[in-house]
């Protein structure tokens, strides 16, 4: 981990200033910011641990967590949520068996939710691993989760 | 020095001074609660407001604002209480106090203007974010051991991520300067915890009276920022004066 830490680092410069660049990148890399990786940010950059936590929390992209290979985003802003996202939200929890917030015991789903993603007329919205999805029903959620699971089988068989 | 104008009395100030440290030195006091002299002034808990007319392009503009953060410039005029100021104060204490209600100085500051303290329960929060421990952790202590943490309704200060704290010495600075006495400091005999901020330190005693002097790394720090002699480091400031005296008595120096 230190060594893809390193690069990433490389990629920016080890100035304070690009510590939210490298921090998303470490994000990409690992789907949340694991706890070795900060600490080396934090040697490397010379940036307090502090600050770095500050800016992990204060950001929603961001985790502390770890989390899962798939990550399913409910939009629970207001226009989203006057269309039903509650009900998505349910759906999603009943079907992968997680709370909001949670994570898959196998670690293939987390559920989150965010506050608007700034695509209201669409909504309600549902992001999966970065794909948004406008105007969905609480029957189509299974579907985008089979979808998952089917991409998921056919790469384990190659 | 320049001439300033501070409610109706004409006073001398140094150019670029805060302004409100300016009127705490003569006596004039304006409430406040983030402010403190050894940090640079970042204007956090909004109490602090004043009115300062000033001359700009010819015509005079009064406006409000925090005066911990504004400087001494020549010409200015306060008004530190009228009440404009005292409406915009209430307002500003009817959200610290909703934010912390159990912190007495919010409530007696509450109390004063007017707010209805009764109306906020007294359960809960006393940290009123005003952000001075973390500045005097880092800017006085060169420590940085705390940090701001979230956002929003959620935010808060603390130690990053949930171990003990690998930063905190214990100096206890931080809980020195809190406006609302909120980081509570536990010393035992040979201990000194900082709930707040999950840290537990070793106590160094007095190599003479016995009395607490410092935490461990406390001493150490200073080791290393100010180079002080390790005979020195543990004894107490009391006894380290006695010893001086003894010292420079019986090389003839007094
Ligand atoms: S006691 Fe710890 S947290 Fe407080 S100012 Fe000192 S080093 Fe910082
Ligand atoms: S703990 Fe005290 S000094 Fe620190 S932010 Fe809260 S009120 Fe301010
Ligand atoms: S409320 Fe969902 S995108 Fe704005
Ligand atoms: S003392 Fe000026 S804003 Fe807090």
């Amino acid at each position: 981990m230190q060594r893809t830490v390193d690069k990433i680092i490389d990629r920016y410069g080890a100035e304070e200033a690009e510590l939210l660049a490298v921090l998303m990148d470490i994000q990409a890399e690992y789907n949340y910011l694991p706890r070795p990786a900060l600490e080396r940010v934090s040697e490397v950059m010379g940036v307090s641990r502090s600050r770095i936590n500050y800016m992990a929390t204060f950001f929603s992209a961001f985790s502390l967590e770890e989390r899962g290979k798939h990550i399913c985003t409910v939009c629970m802003g207001t226009a989203c949520h006057v269309r039903g996202a509650p009900m998505l939200v349910e759906e999603f929890e009943r079907i992968l068996e997680v709370k909001a917030g949670g994570t898959t015991e196998d670690m293939q789903f987390t559920l989150e939710t965010v506050n608007c993603v700034g695509a209201c007329a669409l909504g309600p919205l549902v992001i999966v691993d970065g794909e948004y999805h406008g105007n969905q029903k609480s029957a189509q959620v299974s579907r985008l989760v089979k979808k998952v699971r089917k991409a998921d089988a056919k790469e384990g068989a190659a | 020095m320049i001439d300033i104008v501070i409610d109706g009395k004409t006073i001398q100030a140094e150019q670029g001074a805060s302004l409100l440290q300016t009127a705490l030195d003569n006596g004039i006091d304006i409430p406040h609660l983030c402010y403190h002299p050894a940090v640079e002034a970042y204007g956090a808990c909004r109490l602090c407001l004043v009115e300062v007319t000033a001359e700009s392009h010819g015509r005079k503009k009064t406006k409000l604002t925090t005066s911990c953060n504004y400087p001494v410039l020549p010409g200015i005029e306060v008004v530190t209480d009228s009440e404009n100021i005292r409406e915009n104060r209430k307002g500003v204490l009817e959200l610290l106090i909703a934010r912390a209600p159990k912190a007495k100085r919010v409530r007696e500051l509450a109390a004063e203007y007017g707010v209805d303290a009764q109306a906020y329960p007294v359960s809960g929060e006393e940290c009123i974010l005003c952000g001075l421990c973390i500045q005097v952790c880092k800017d006085v202590m060169g420590v940085e051991a705390l940090g701001f943490i979230g956002r929003g309704d959620k935010k808060d200060v603390g130690t990053p991520f949930d171990d003990l704290s690998k930063e905190c010495i214990g100096c206890a600075s931080c809980a020195s300067v809190c406006p609302t006495q909120c980081i509570e400091v536990i010393d035992t005999a040979d201990t000194r915890e900082l709930p707040r901020w999950r840290a537990i330190h070793k106590l160094v005693r007095c190599r003479i009276c016995g009395k607490a002097v410092a935490t461990e790394k406390h001493l150490a720090h200073l080791k290393k920022t100010v180079n002080m002699d390790e005979d020195v480091r543990s004894v107490c400031p009391t006894c380290r004066r006695e010893f001086y005296a003894k010292q420079a008595m019986a090389e003839g120096h007094m």
